[in-house]
Order: structure tokens, then C-alpha cells, then sequence
């Protein structure tokens, strides 16, 4: 899933300042999941604007709301005649929520609220960790299900490079980061699939990730004609 | 600040600190009964301030004591999450308190909520707040 | 041959080979560099340019390659793949070679987060192995990563990195195999402080014949300080210092000359150790910030001067 994260308060109070009647809205789906913009993150948003407001001297009229896919334009129609009522919206879904919004109700300004950080899964409670960067051509057949693209620090595909070490990242600080390929020659050996740790990896096609520009796919059986 | 008169507003987990706090009746302090410590949600604690609270505190069980395991650690952790945002917000991130009381207790919840109250009196009126 | 550049013909006629390393200038004078170069002109086979080195911005190692071609010197120069996509690693490839470079070193480089710019975009296009290949087809199949064809032909002496000291370590021989399949001609690995680690390396490299299929040279860096040992044994993933070589500085601290002269010792009989191991056929020395020892160095080795000399 997308994971997130609420953009610093000094940040967001500094973006809405100018605003008088705003509308914080959250997205049920994956930032609700990572706790990150959801109902309950929307209403504590919307407090803190509140009481900061207050503080300031300067009260404004805040509401939270949250709606199941921020990212669906049949989802986000429902909220037509309460956007008439505010002259901002702060959004908790991720920066395609955001552009979803912005698309379907363009006169509207429409802020992110939350720092879209990457697609993973939550590794326990509190703990999310990056695992793929929807690159266009999986891999994962290869290296049995640890992406080297996002897992390996320098998305090598014929790694571990020199700084590897203990099983760790050589970029590993304060937080410790696995080493991508120290995993991937794990789960071969367990599999007995070493083999492919001695293949040469050509280069990538790396046209069919975002470096071949905004992806868009278009698939003439699904579409709807009017008329047909 | 001796005419400031604070208003505290304890939520207090039915399990413990709200049997005490129910008897007990203290001028200035509103009880507010939560079903569970980990029930209190950031939005709660702000929307007390929010309401015109000088202070809140967060009353659960003792430690191993929550009849839902882990309620009033989690209780603890959502105060001092808070804590943070109240001074992101600006506000004296001492408003806020956590303190796990005994069901049985009602000598420690007076104590507790009459240090608190006299702190907040000390702290004066919520930062921002119009004095009438 | 594949270039017939000195480092290549040294190692070619069997000789024992001595490279030195250069980081270039974090300016725009690269006097410093060249007199290191100069001092060191009749002790090394050839010098090993950094290529922004620990990700640290410097001048880019093919303007210093280039210079020491001029001055008649034979420059190897270090690749990494961090900070440059296949367009512009091929044509570094042909602007190095077009202007006389024969060695081309591919390396993966320091993460760009450790480094002088920790906020850049990192590019790896290509690993270090793949660029092995990229270069290899170039110089063998005429052709570039796209399949096109090239104007005119490539000479190269392809050059890489392994690390004996990093982990997995039962992988790091089938690591090395793979780099040999993907081209490379000769390769220098990472400082060696643990012998007996690096034996053990050695002993599987050799038993897997890779020996035979490419020319090691043995990195090696002198301590200078106990400071600078510390630092590399806590804090560089993928060098191991052992104790005793800590204590061994540590202990030369009241000698005459200190820790350094024991620095310079220790490294003296690191390169006479490795010289007998099988399968080393030279030493790669990285004198950081000590650059002006390495003739001392050379010297004190015994049997490895002059240096040979051939014509073109
Ligand atoms: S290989 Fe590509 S698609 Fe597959 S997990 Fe990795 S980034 Fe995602
Ligand atoms: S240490 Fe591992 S994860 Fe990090 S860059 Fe090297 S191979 Fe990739």
C-alpha cells in the first residue's frame, strides 16, 4: 500500500494561514491503514489547526472529514456541495488523492497535508518499510521475492557491493538498514537457487519506470464508449 | 495570577480513576469518563483544550492493571505524542499530564489533580487565551 | 593485450605490479595532485585516479587522467556508477580513450547519502558489473549498451574492485567469477589489514582458477594515525582492522618515529606478505593523504625497483 506521513504542524499551519474556512480531508484506504491520514488523523489536524488559531488570535472555521478513496472520482463527488462551504481543502490522502481532487474540483486550492513516502507494508505495529518502486518490469521472479531495486540501497542487480557487512547496509546510522542482496543470497541458498547469485544481470530497461516519463496505461477492452 | 481560576479536564478510564473522580466532585476539574486508556485518541485531548480546558490529564489504570492489557501504556504513549504536538502548536506541553490511579484510590487522585490544578494556576491562562 | 597500456604490459610479462592511488582536488588547481604524481613517476606502474571519491565532490578523475597522459604517465580511471547514467559512462569511456586512457576501473561507488552531497540524486543505471560489460562490448563487439554500432574502435584495460573483506563471504569468489564473466581484466581489492581473512580469499580464488583469468592486485593503505585506524575499523562497512594491529600501533607509540614509522613498517610487510601469496600479481597503494611515502614504501619492500620499463 501507499504509506504516508503527516507533514510537519509548523508546516501546515504556515500553508493554511491564509485561510479562513478549511476542510481537512482524510482517505480511508492506505494512509488510514499506516495511521497517517485517515478520520482520526484528519480530526486531530483539524484541532491543532484550531487551537493554533486560537493561540495566534486568529480563529478560523475548521472541519474534518474523511472519505473511503480519495483517488476515485465517484468517491469524491459526494463531497460537491460541502466544498462549496470552504475556501481550502487540506488533504491527508496521498499526492494522488491530492491530484484527484485538484482534477475534479479545480476552483478549489487543494493543499497536501501529508508527505507520501513510499509503497510497503507495515513490518509490525508502528513500523513501515519500503519494498517496491513500481518500476514496470518486475524482478521479483528472479530474485525470489526481495526487490533489488528498492531493497538494495543502489538498486544493484548484480550486488552485494563492498559495503556490505553483517548483513547491514553500508549506508546503516542510526537506523539499521538490511542489505538488500544479503537477503536476496539468504533466501537463495535456503531455496538452494544460488545459482542465480552467479548469472551476469544485464542493464535494466529502466524506460518502463518513471524514467520513461508519467506512466499511463490505456486498455481499449475496459474502456467505455458512450453510445455502444 | 491569584484571581485565575484554571479549568482541568481529566478523562478518566471507567476501570479506575473515574470511580474515584466521581466522588470526589472538585471545583474547576471536569471528569470525563473514557471506556479504556487506550481508547483516548490525539483528537480527544486536543478537543479539550480546543473546548477552553487550561489543562488535561489522562487518568488509566496502574501499570498491569488495564482490563485491556495494554490500555494504559498506550494511553501514555498517545499523551506524549501529544505532548509533542502541543508544542509544535505552541502551547506548554505541561498542560498535559498522564498518571495511572487505583480504582480505590481517592486519597492519590485528589493529590494528583491538586498539584496539577495548582500548577496550571501558577501557568496562567491557556497560551493565546483572551482573558475576560 | 587489450590496450597495451604500461600497467597492462607490467603485469602481462609477469612482473610483480605497483599502482599508486590519487584523489583529485576539491578546487580548481590540480598542482597538489600532479606533484604527488611526479614524486611517485619512477615507482609506480600506474596511477589510479578517484572518481569523487566517498562521494565527495573533486575534480573528475578524467581531467586527471588526461593531464598525467600528457606528462606521459599511465592513468587508470576510476568509474563509479553513482553519478552518471550509460549515456554519459560511455561517452566518459570514449572521451577518456579519445584523449589516451587505457584503464578504466568500474566501481559502485560510496553512497551518495555518505558523502559531501548527502541531498543528491543517486543514478545507478548500470551497476559496477554491467559497466564491466558495457565497456567490454564496446571494446570487443564494436558496439554501445543500445546495440548500435561504434565510429571507431575502443582500447581498454578494464579494470574492477573486489572485496574479500565485505559479507556474504562464502560468496565473494562466485562475486569475483561474475566479474571476470562480465569482463573485467584486472582488479584491485579493498585495504587489507586481515591477512588471514585475505588468505583464505586467495585460497578460493585460486582453487577456482580465476587467478588465471585476471590480474589481482592487492589494496593496500598505510595507518598513519591510531585515530584514523579506529575510525576506519568503526565506521567504513566492509574494512576489517584486526586488533592487533591497533595494539601494534598503540604499542609503537613511545618507539623513535611513533606510530607513523610503524605505520609505514606494518605496511611494508603487508605488501611483502601478500607478494608471496598465490595468485596476487601486484599491489595497489593507497597512501590517503600520505601520498609522498609511497616511493619510501616501494623502496623498503626490497626486489621491486626499478620499476620495468618498455617501449612503445
Ligand atoms: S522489481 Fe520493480 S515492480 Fe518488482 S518489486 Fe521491485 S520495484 Fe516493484
Ligand atoms: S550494502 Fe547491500 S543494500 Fe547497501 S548498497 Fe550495498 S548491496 Fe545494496
Amino acid at each position: 500500500m501507499i504509506i504516508g506521513e503527516r507533514k510537519p504542524l509548523e508546516e501546515v499551519f504556515d500553508r493554511t494561514s491564509s485561510f479562513n474556512k478549511i476542510l481537512v480531508l482524510g482517505c480511508e484506504t492506505c494512509v488510514a491503514v499506516c495511521l497517517a491520514g485517515g478520520k482520526k488523523e484528519a480530526e486531530e489536524t483539524a484541532e491543532a489547526i484550531s487551537l493554533h488559531r486560537k493561540k495566534e488570535n486568529q480563529p478560523v472555521e475548521v472541519k474534518a472529514e474523511s472519505v473511503q478513496r480519495q483517488c476515485e472520482f465517484e468517491f469524491i463527488d459526494e463531497f460537491k456541495d460541502l466544498m462549496n462551504d470552504y475556501d481550502v481543502v487540506l488533504s491527508l490522502a496521498c499526492g494522488v488523492g491530492v491530484q484527484t481532487m485538484v482534477d475534479r474540483y479545480p476552483e478549489k486550492i487543494v493543499l497536501p497535508g501529508l508527505n507520501t513516502t513510499f509503497l510497503g507494508y507495515p513490518l509490525e505495529q508502528g513500523v513501515w518499510m519500503e519494498n517496491c518502486q513500481a518500476c514496470g518490469d518486475c524482478v521479483l521472479d528472479k530474485t525470489h521475492g526481495i526487490c533489488p531495486i528498492t531493497r538494495c540501497t543502489k538498486s544493484m542487480l548484480n550486488g552485494p557491493c563492498g559495503g556490505s557487512s553483517e548483513g547491514k547496509c553500508e549506508i546503516s546510522g542510526d537506523i539499521e538498514i538490511e542489505c538488500g542482496w544479503h537477503l536476496i543470497h539468504e533466501r537463495l541458498k535456503a531455496l538452494g537457487k544460488l545459482d542465480y547469485m552467479e548469472e551476469v544481470e544485464p542493464p535494466k530497461n529502466w524506460s518502463t519506470s518513471f524514467h520513461g516519463g508519467p506512466r499511463k496505461i490505456v486498455r481499449e477492452d475496459v474502456k467505455i464508449v458512450r453510445g455502444e | 495570577m491569584a484571581d485565575f481560576n484554571p479549568s482541568l479536564v481529566t478523562l478518566c478510564c471507567e476501570n479506575s480513576a473515574f470511580l474515584v473522580a466521581e466522588e470526589e466532585n472538585l471545583p474547576g476539574v471536569t471528569p470525563v469518563k473514557i471506556p479504556c486508556g487506550g481508547q483516548v485518541e490525539h483528537y480527544h485531548i486536543l478537543n479539550a483544550f480546543d473546548q477552553g480546558a487550561d489543562g488535561v490529564m489522562v487518568l488509566a489504570c496502574l501499570k498491569e492493571n488495564c482490563k485491556h492489557f495494554w490500555g494504559n501504556d498506550r494511553a501514555e504513549k498517545k499523551v506524549n505524542y501529544v505532548k509533542g504536538m502541543l508544542e509544535n502548536i505552541g502551547i506548554n506541553a505541561e498542560r498535559l499530564a498522564y498518571s495511572p490511579v487505583a480504582a480505590n484510590n481517592e486519597y492519590k487522585y485528589g493529590e494528583l489533580v491538586k498539584e496539577m490544578y495548582d500548577k496550571l494556576k501558577e501557568m496562567g491562562p491557556m497560551e493565546g487565551k483572551v482573558k475576560k | 593485450m587489450f590496450a597495451g597500456s604500461n600497467l597492462e604490459k607490467v603485469l602481462a610479462n609477469g612482473h610483480f605490479a605497483i599502482t599508486g592511488e590519487l584523489g583529485p582536488m576539491r578546487g580548481t588547481d590540480l598542482g597538489p595532485c600532479l606533484e604527488h604524481a611526479e614524486h611517485m613517476r619512477n615507482h609506480v606502474d600506474a596511477f589510479n585516479i578517484t572518481d569523487n571519491q566517498t562521494a565527495v565532490v573533486r575534480i573528475a578523475s578524467m581531467a586527471t587522467a588526461i593531464k598525467l597522459v600528457e606528462r606521459g604517465m599511465d592513468p587508470v580511471m576510476q568509474m563509479t556508477v553513482r553519478d552518471r547514467n550509460r549515456i554519459c559512462l560511455q561517452a566518459d569511456v570514449l572521451g577518456g580513450a579519445s584523449c589516451g586512457v587505457k584503464n578504466f576501473l568500474c566501481i559502485q561507488g560510496d553512497h551518495q547519502t555518505l558523502g559531501s552531497e548527502p541531498q543528491a540524486k543517486g543514478v545507478y543505471d548500470v551497476d559496477s558489473t554491467q559497466l564491466m560489460k558495457v565497456i567490454k562490448d564496446m571494446r570487443d563487439e564494436n558496439k554501445f549498451v543500445s546495440g548500435d554500432e561504434m565510429e571507431a574502435p575502443l582500447d581498454a584495460f578494464i579494470g574492477g574492485v573486489v572485496n574479500p573483506f565485505a559479507d556474504p563471504f562464502e560468496y565473494r569468489p562466485a562475486r569475483f567469477a561474475k566479474k571476470i564473466a562480465a569482463g573485467v581484466n584486472f582488479v584491485q581489492t579493498q585495504c587489507i589489514y586481515d591477512m588471514d581473512r585475505l588468505k583464505e580469499y586467495m585460497k578460493r580464488v585460486v582453487d577456482m582458477g580465476l587467478h588465471e583469468k585476471c590480474y589481482i592486485l592487492a589494496g593496500i593503505t598505510p595507518l598513519k594515525a591510531i585515530g584514523a585506524a579506529m575510525y576506519m575499523k568503526n565506521n567504513v562497512a566492509g574494512i576489517i582492522i584486526p586488533d592487533e594491529i591497533v595494539k601494534r600501533l598503540k604499542g609503537a607509540k613511545e618507539k623513535p618515529g611513533g606510530v607513523k614509522a610503524e605505520g609505514l613498517k606494518l605496511c611494508v610487510e603487508q605488501i611483502q606478505q601478500v607478494k608471496e601469496i598465490e595468485g596476487i600479481h601486484g599491489a595497489h597503494i593507497m597512501a590517503i593523504a600520505w601520498e609522498e611515502k609511497v616511493p619510501e614504501i616501494v623502496e623498503a619492500v626490497g626486489g621491486l625497483m626499478p620499476r620495468p620499463k618498455f617501449d612503445d
